[in-house]
């Protein structure tokens, strides 16, 4: 295969980098290898391994999330290792290095068994380096525990969707806008396996519950290069590992959902472990009795993780996951008493997501290779029960590698990968009058991200993604970038990122109608035009301890090549889409106050996301050129309070949501449309129905504000287990949130009322 | 495994807490005047909080815009007709039909060239989808060169209208005959010129006219209606229809079964729409998804729709004895 003059470009480039760096690492030494708790074998994020010599020259690394890390360009000779982490022991070692060794070292930590007080005291998180880059906030178990969910199954999702740039349409219906982009524009990835609807029906749920999350990267915007396909944002979830020195496990049940999870180890070395974990929505059956109400919702997600550690230098594993949602959406909070059956449409989506991940450090060779397999399908139906007249269903099979090489303070990481997709598609008119399709596609992809510290103060970390996809190959470089005047310990960074970014596949959906999230995934591109966007991302942050923290953030979006249903005043079954192009303009402010068993934090978020109609249609109706509206996800200001504050044993725990109304299309009424192109004859001609729709996307609906408080208490009733209690309430005071109104029946859709809640969970360790 | 590659474990032993970070530690202890500093800053948008928040309150939504708009009109006025037809509905607030009754309407037109004032009356039709509608019949045909306005009034008073001006009427200009010689080789055309047409008409119809199939019966008229793009094409301040004798005989044949009756007289029926009557945004043809948006194409205000005026322009003449025997059809 000849591959185009970009790619071949890249890789010349990276084979010169390496081929340079190689004679220098034969001269020097190397100590590299992972960091775990020593209670359960997990790996230790953000740990700090240093190195000190004979002179008390210090040289050190911070693990990366699968506890890694390595220390390079060491001078043969004697060294003291200083291993730390936030709640560990020290751990102190010497070791001696040969002049080319390449040692590689596990080091196990023990937790600190004093509790509230720090053994050890780490820079980390003291800093403004731990506030992380540009667009990226690094979610981890702890941010996810302080908000009240109902009942006690906490998830990613309740904390994602809080973040200031990240817009949801409700409490229902899964999908999250983030920085002026749609959903199908957000890539999502568990274990580094993309997953396509991964948010549950029911808004606080998605398929990953803070018991098997170790952590999650959450880009709003200028990701590097390791990322692409899609143009929004980025959300890459690592789970854990189960437990690999004993068995635990849990059950749990409330309002919304029964779970159970369990771990342990495979065997008696320590070396390998597993982790299953179960939730099972429980809402439908238990609704008409606890709230006297039908809440038509059915979802499960099922996780299960295998993880072996093949030898010191080698860890594997096995990721698979399941998730479903059935629902009817548009029927909610209509009214409708219980027991009323009626025939309706519902929605349901599926994901099974499966993958084998392999992290291999060579010997000899400041490498690390990660190797990834991964197979990811998806359906969603919308329709009849049994009898759905739209489905979507995506097969893709991915395979890539990415080699990190590690030069001194330098790190080049290199991917490359090859994807083979099925679409699949009946969409029974819906869109443009399709009514189905098979599209088979394949793409190339090679990736290059390369950090370049520049001393301590200043740090740039270029990157280009090349892709061959449907007979066109795309460029899309990235630079990331960050200052901290004063070094690693400044109180003060700047960040600062920008990138272009193209979508592959598209998943369009009619959003027209809020009720209806039934998305078909279509290869992306109107001819050669293929969705893409530029992210600009400036920001500045500032932390003194970890008990103050501040951050704001600018960004700006260029949108090209959209697809968006074109704005129509008959109510036709089939959605007409058109190109658009946008701008979205923002800033995110995020601070925390954390003194004792109190924390507080606020985040505020303005944006403004612009969309232009590209359609002659458009640019007849409403004026000369392109006509520019607010989209229907347009949230111009959005601001999340929490405050949780542990009191006695009990951690209480308070969120206040707001949010600015969202763009809707008002109406002078409805009235009957007579074709007049020639000499029609009206007493003939009995005409169409019409929706009088004024200027699209012209007002805006009320304003969104929600609290949910909850109570929680976690009694030891054994050593090994523990008893948790927790009650709560959602929208406490019982605001009439509007999640949409249906303008040709004008009926009024709201989200959940007031909703008390209890949960009980049960722990064994 | 070898001794190397063996995890190493922590001492069992608590360790004094030591600070090993190789950078310096920002000093410890307590800031409270730094946490206060921060709630300074974060005091403006506290209060630009509690702005939006007491406006926040309000949970009604209203649809619909608050404009004065009573009644969607669709039809047009022709100088064809004694009587003129018109579809009328009051707009509505919810999506299903209203019960069948009279509407709360009176519909009057004036010439606004001559005083003449017309009033129109209602009727409720039955359209073949089962759906009705309100069509109202105006018993007057109006006049070239008059402006018309239609006045919808309320019950209330309220009153929804539309302003029409008739085209003039034309003398069309007959072009030459085209040589018998060249109706073998498929291009018998004749262009008839309407001087000042611009804009496409809505419609053009040639009609043949042969003789009776008895003595005692009328003529016999058969019309051909040319569709675009063969309505013609605008010549500079003119519109230009191309009379295509070649492609017409096909038709005629065809329609009587190969024996086409004796050839009278030929003519050409232009409908020309008003000025306002035409596509939107300068596009060359309608287009059904632009012209059903309520801002499509419409001159009516305070209501919806289009309230248009058509004026008929005619010419007719006679062809060649040479011409119509080589068109293969018999001379009278």
């Amino acid at each position: 295969m000849r591959l185009p003059p970009a790619l071949r470009t890249l890789c010349l480039a990276v084979l010169a980098v390496l081929a340079a760096a190689a004679p220098a690492h034969a001269q020097t030494a190397s100590i590299r290898g992972f960091v775990r708790d020593a209670g359960n074998g997990q790996a230790l994020e953000g740990a700090t391994v240093i190195v000190i010599d004979r002179d008390g020259r210090v040289s050190g690394s911070t693990t990366d999330p699968d506890g890694l890390y390595a220390v390079l360009r060491l001078a043969p000779g004697r060294y003291g290792v200083r291993v730390s982490y936030i709640g560990y022991e020290l751990l102190r070692d010497t070791l001696a290095l040969r002049a080319g060794e390449d040692l590689t070292r596990v080091f196990e930590l023990r937790s600190s068994d004093v509790e509230g007080q720090e053994v050890t005291v780490s820079a980390e998180g003291q800093t403004a380096s731990s506030l992380g880059a540009a667009g990226l906030d690094v979610v981890r178990p702890a941010d996810i525990e302080r908000l009240p969910t109902p009942g006690v199954s906490a998830d990613l999702v309740s904390y994602v969707s809080t973040q200031p740039g990240v817009v949801v349409q409700g409490d229902r219906g899964g999908q999250l806008f983030v920085r002026g982009g749609t959903p199908s524009q957000n890539l999502v990835l568990v274990d580094g396996i993309p997953l396509l609807q991964p948010f549950h029906l029911i808004g606080f749920y998605s398929a990953f519950p803070a018991d098997i999350l170790a952590s999650a990267d959450f880009y709003a915007g200028g990701f590097g290069a390791r990322y692409g396909g899609r143009i929004s944002s980025v959300l890459d979830v690592k789970t854990r590992t189960g437990n690999k020195r004993r068995f635990q496990g849990s059950v749990s049940a409330g309002p919304f959902l029964a779970t159970a999870h369990v771990e342990g180890p495979l065997s008696k070395t320590g070396s390998a472990s597993f982790l299953i974990s179960d939730r099972e929505s429980i809402i439908e059956p238990v609704a008409p009795t606890l709230f006297n109400r039908d809440l038509p919702y059915r979802f499960y997600d099922r996780f299960g993780k295998l993880a072996v550690d093949l030898g010191t230098r080698t860890t594997a594993t096995v990721t698979a996951m399941q998730t479903y949602d059935r629902g009817n959406l548009s029927d909610l909070q209509s009214g409708r008493p219980t027991g009323v059956n009626e025939p309706e449409e519902h929605v349901v989506w599926r994901n099974g997501a499966y993958g084998v991940r392999m992290l291999h450090l060579p010997a000899g060779v400041p490498l690390v290779a990660e190797v990834n397999l991964t197979l990811t399908q998806h359906e969603n139906l919308f329709g009849t029960p049994g009898d759905e007249e739209r489905r979507s269903t995506v097969q893709s099979m991915n395979g890539g590698a990415a080699l990190t090489y590690l030069i001194g303070s330098e790190e080049l990481e290199f991917g490359f990968g090859v994807r083979n997709v099925r679409l699949d598609y009946t969409l029974g008119g819906q869109y443009e009058n399709v009514q189905s399709d098979v599209e088979y596609l394949t793409e190339g992809t090679i990736y290059a991200d390369m950090a370049l510290p520049l001393g301590q103060t200043f740090g740039l970390k270029p990157g280009v993604r090349l892709s061959a996809f449907r007979g066109r190959s795309t460029v899309e470089p990235r630079l990331r970038a960050f200052f901290r005047p004063g070094g690693a310990d400044a109180r003060h960074q700047f960040v600062g990122a920008w990138g272009l970014y193209r979508q592959d596949l598209e998943g369009i959906s009619d959003r027209r109608d809020a009720g209806d999230v039934f998305t078909a995934w279509i290869s992306s591109g109107i001819g050669d035009r293929v969705p893409r966007a530029m992210h600009v991302i400036g920001g500045y942050g500032y932390k003194a301890s970890r008990a103050f923290s501040f951050e704001i953030e600018g960004y700006y979006k260029k949108l090209d090549y959209l697809l968006a249903p074109a704005f129509q005043s008959v109510p036709s079954f089939s959605a007409r889409l058109q190109e658009t192009d946008g701008t979205v303009v923002g800033v995110d402010v995020k601070t925390s106050v954390e003194r004792g068993p109190a924390f507080a934090s606020l985040a505020y978020g303005f944006s403004r996301t612009r969309y232009r109609a590209l359609d002659t249609r458009a640019q007849v109706l409403y004026g000369g050129g392109p006509y520019t509206y607010a989209p229907p996800h347009d949230r111009p200001h959005q601001l999340t309070a929490v405050v949780a504050v542990d009191i006695k044993g009990f951690q209480l725990s308070t969120q206040w949501q707001f949010g600015a109304g969202l763009p809707f299309t008002r109406s002078s009424g409805f009235d009957t449309f007579v074709l007049l192109d020639s000499l029609n004859d009206v007493t003939v001609d009995p005409g169409v129905a019409r929706v009088l729709y004024g200027q699209p996307y012209d007002a805006r609906l009320p304003t969104y504000h929600r609290l949910d408080v909850s109570l929680e208490r976690v009694f030891a009733v054994r050593p090994n287990l523990d008893v948790t209690l927790q009650a709560g309430v959602t929208n406490a005071y019982d605001r009439r949130n509007l999640f949409y109104l249906d303008l040709f029946t004008l009926r009024r859709i709201d989200q959940l009322p007031l909703i008390p809640s209890a949960g009980l969970k049960v722990a064994f360790k | 495994m070898t001794a190397a590659d063996a995890p190493v474990q922590a001492p069992p032993v608590p360790v004094p807490p030591v600070s090993v970070s190789p950078l310096p530690t920002p000093p410890a202890g307590p800031a409270p005047r730094r946490h206060m500093r921060g709630i300074a800053v974060l005091a403006p948008v506290l209060l630009m909080l509690a702005a939006v928040v007491s406006s926040g309150c309000e949970d009604a939504v209203n649809p619909f815009l608050d404009d004065p708009r009573f009644f969607t009109v669709y039809g047009f006025l022709s100088t064809d007709a004694d009587t003129q037809v018109l579809r009328i509905e009051a707009v509505r607030r919810t999506v299903d039909l209203p019960q069948p009754g009279p509407l709360d309407a009176v519909v009057t037109t004036t010439d606004l060239t001559s005083g003449a004032v017309t009033t129109w009356r209602d009727s409720l039709v039955l359209f073949a989808n089962g759906t009705r509608g309100h069509v109202f019949f105006g018993a007057f045909r109006p006049e070239h060169g008059h402006r018309y306005r239609l006045e919808v009034r309320r019950g209330d008073g309220q009153v929804t209208s539309a302003t029409t001006r008739v085209p003039d009427r034309l003398s069309p200009r007959i072009g030459t005959e085209p040589r018998p010689v060249d109706v073998s080789n498929g291009v018998a055309i004749q262009p008839v010129t309407f001087p000042g047409v611009t804009n496409a008409p809505r419609q053009v119809a040639i009609t043949y006219r042969f003789a009776p199939a008895r003595p005692d019966y009328p003529f016999r008229d058969v019309q051909l209606v040319y569709e675009q793009p063969s309505i013609g094409s605008r010549v500079g301040t003119d519109w230009q229809v191309r009379v295509n004798y070649s492609l017409d005989v096909d038709s005629l044949s065809r329609l009587f079964a190969g024996r086409i009756p004796p050839l009278y007289a030929v003519g050409v029926r232009l409908a020309q729409g008003d000025s306002l009557w035409v596509p939107p945004g300068g596009l060359p043809t309608f287009d059904f998804d632009i012209l059903i948006e309520p801002t499509a194409m419409t001159n009516v205000e305070n209501g919806f729709g289009f309230f248009g005026s058509v004026g008929m322009q005619r010419a007719e003449w006679g062809l060649s004895r040479a011409l119509t025997e080589a068109l293969g059809i018999p001379a009278p």
